[in-house]
């Protein structure tokens, strides 16, 4: 039980501290402009200063924006892979469509989107996170949904389960593991996505538009602070994500081993 | 050849009847012969093991059997329906090579699992004549009492073939179909599994094809034994076993059992194309 909680807790803080501590060294050492590389405890002092501006006014859009950019993307992934499991065709028809996504540089639609939508519109930002996002949902929904143990799948045939059945109670549940460790990638892809929305979707609020901004405006607190905060988001979502999958996955390996 | 059974009540007609079967595999290089023309009868409450050498087909006949696979020739009846009929109508309880549990349902979860699965054919065409199991009945009789809220994670692999066996039981399919579920099973626990399926085969009075390569295995559990020939497979000898029940232990250490041993070895060596004495 001890050892349990040192490998969950204190072995993260201790990466982290050192991290930190090596950092603010070098910086003092090397004597770094802030606004190239502030010491952290600089930039955590900023964020202490003005929690509003940072955890709220400018946190909220972006968080918005991932989170919609994730839930669409699941969403759409899902679906896809669904489909793909259960039509050969449909399998062999998104296939490329998966490769073009997957190999266009999806910032460079950022624009497009803010020429659809307009300014004032959130679907560039959520568009950008939902294209980032998309691809390894599918992918791993689609390996999970189709790597079904053989023997299982005849047991549920020999009474002759409808495919609806054979979904419900074989494929989908097999497919939970590949599709949360998709959503921890996603986390981290779909701030990305949110974030460089901002920056070329011409958004006036948000974490992106906050560190573009700073750094343009030479506010090494706000840019730096900015990140510092949607780096404190991702490790809450992929917090909220584990503890989730603890209770949805006790019966996979990854959680009853170690 | 008849298709009445399917109107009659239970009871009535052969359990499986198996005729002029062909089944042919398409491959790049051309088609291969796995069967070549096989006639069997399986009669109603009658245990019947499939032995044959690795790779003749055994598991292929289980599996057109129980309708999981088109047949290139012939005709196969369960209960006078053609098998997919008969899966519909859920006549089949399937007892794979691995256990094939759920791994996110407990054991109580597994072993109902199939009577919550196409639930319009529990009430098909024929209503299966076995007494109705208690799935917590079932539990207890293969030793399992203590661990139905369990995961199967946490079996051994013996205790979730167990688990397996209990499920296929579970269903009151008049037909059983197990392909060599204890062959990946340590000699102890594989002699503890006999005797179980004896026991649970006794209860339930159901009709049992068992696919195996152990001879000994074959001769302790069949009424009687279908050899088949190496590829393409065709019935070598139907080994009539002259040993009663119910069967112990004890049994596997007699002359008499010793006996059948030898004869269907023999049929086996034959059958596989090998030498009779070496």
């Amino acid at each position: 039980m001890r050892r349990r909680r040192t490998l969950l807790w204190v072995a993260p803080v201790t990466g982290l501290l050192l991290l930190f501590v090596l950092w603010e060294g070098y910086v003092r050492v090397a004597d770094v402009r802030p606004l190239v590389l502030p010491r952290p405890s600089f930039v955590i002092a900023e964020i202490i200063d003005e929690p509003r501006f940072f955890l709220w006014t400018n946190a909220v859009p972006t968080v918005i924006e991932a989170w919609w950019g994730f839930a669409l993307a699941f969403a759409v992934g899902i679906s896809t892979a669904t489909a793909m499991v259960h039509s050969r065709f449909v399998e062999r028809a998104s296939l490329p469509v998966i490769v073009l996504i997957q190999t266009t540089p999806v910032v460079a639609l950022a624009p497009a989107f803010l020429a659809w939508f307009g300014f004032r519109s959130k679907w560039p930002e959520i568009l950008v996170a939902t294209l980032f996002c998309v691809v390894p949902f599918t992918t791993n929904a689609f390996v999970g949904l189709k790597s079904i143990d053989r023997d299982s799948y005849e047991v549920l045939r020999s009474v002759d389960a409808s495919r609806w059945e054979v979904y419900r109670m074989l494929r989908f549940p097999h497919a939970l593991p590949f599709l949360f460790a998709a959503a921890r990638v996603c986390v981290g892809l779909s701030l990305i996505g949110a974030v460089v929305g901002e920056f070329f979707g011409g958004a006036t609020a948000g974490l992106g538009n906050a560190i573009d901004v700073g750094f343009t405006r030479q506010f090494a607190g706000q840019a730096w602070g900015s990140i510092f905060t949607l780096a404190l988001i991702g490790v809450g979502a992929t917090l909220l994500i584990t503890l989730i999958e603890r209770r949805l996955l006790r019966w996979h390996p990854s959680q009853i081993i170690g | 050849m008849s298709d009445a059974g399917a109107a009659g009540p239970a009871g009535a007609g052969p359990a499986i009847s198996i005729h002029g079967l062909v089944h042919r595999f398409a491959t790049r290089s051309g088609p291969i012969d796995v069967l070549a023309g096989l006639d069997v009868e399986v009669e109603r409450a009658e245990l019947v093991c499939l032995l044959g050498p690795s790779g003749c087909g055994k598991s292929t006949l289980l599996r057109i059997v129980g309708g999981l696979l088109e047949p290139s020739e012939g005709t196969v009846r369960v209960h006078g329906l053609a098998p997919a009929a008969a899966r519909a109508a859920k006549h089949f309880g399937l007892v794979p090579q691995t256990p094939a549990l759920l791994p996110w349902r407990s054991v109580r979860q597994n072993v109902s699992l199939l009577q919550r699965v196409n639930r319009r054919g529990a009430v098909g065409v024929e209503a299966p004549a076995a007494l109705p199991a208690e799935v917590n009945d079932l539990i207890e009789a293969v030793g399992l009492g203590d661990f139905a809220n369990a995961l199967p994670a946490a079996l051994s692999g013996g205790m979730q073939q167990r688990v397996s066996l209990a499920r296929a039981f579970a269903l009151t399919a008049p037909v059983k179909l197990m392909d060599e579920p204890f062959s990946a099973l340590d000699e102890l626990t594989r002699s503890d599994m006999q005797l179980l399926l004896l026991r649970l085969w006794a209860l339930h009075r159901t009709t049992v094809l068992f696919v195996t390569h152990s001879v000994p295995e074959a001769v302790f559990l069949a009424d009687r034994v279908v050899v088949l020939s190496s590829r393409p497979a065709r019935i070598a000898t139907v080994h009539r076993v002259s040993l009663g029940r119910p069967r112990d232990r004890d049994l596997v250490d007699s002359e008499a059992f010793a006996y059948e041993v030898r004869e269907v070895r023999a049929a086996l060596r034959i059958a596989a194309g090998r030498r009779v004495s070496p």
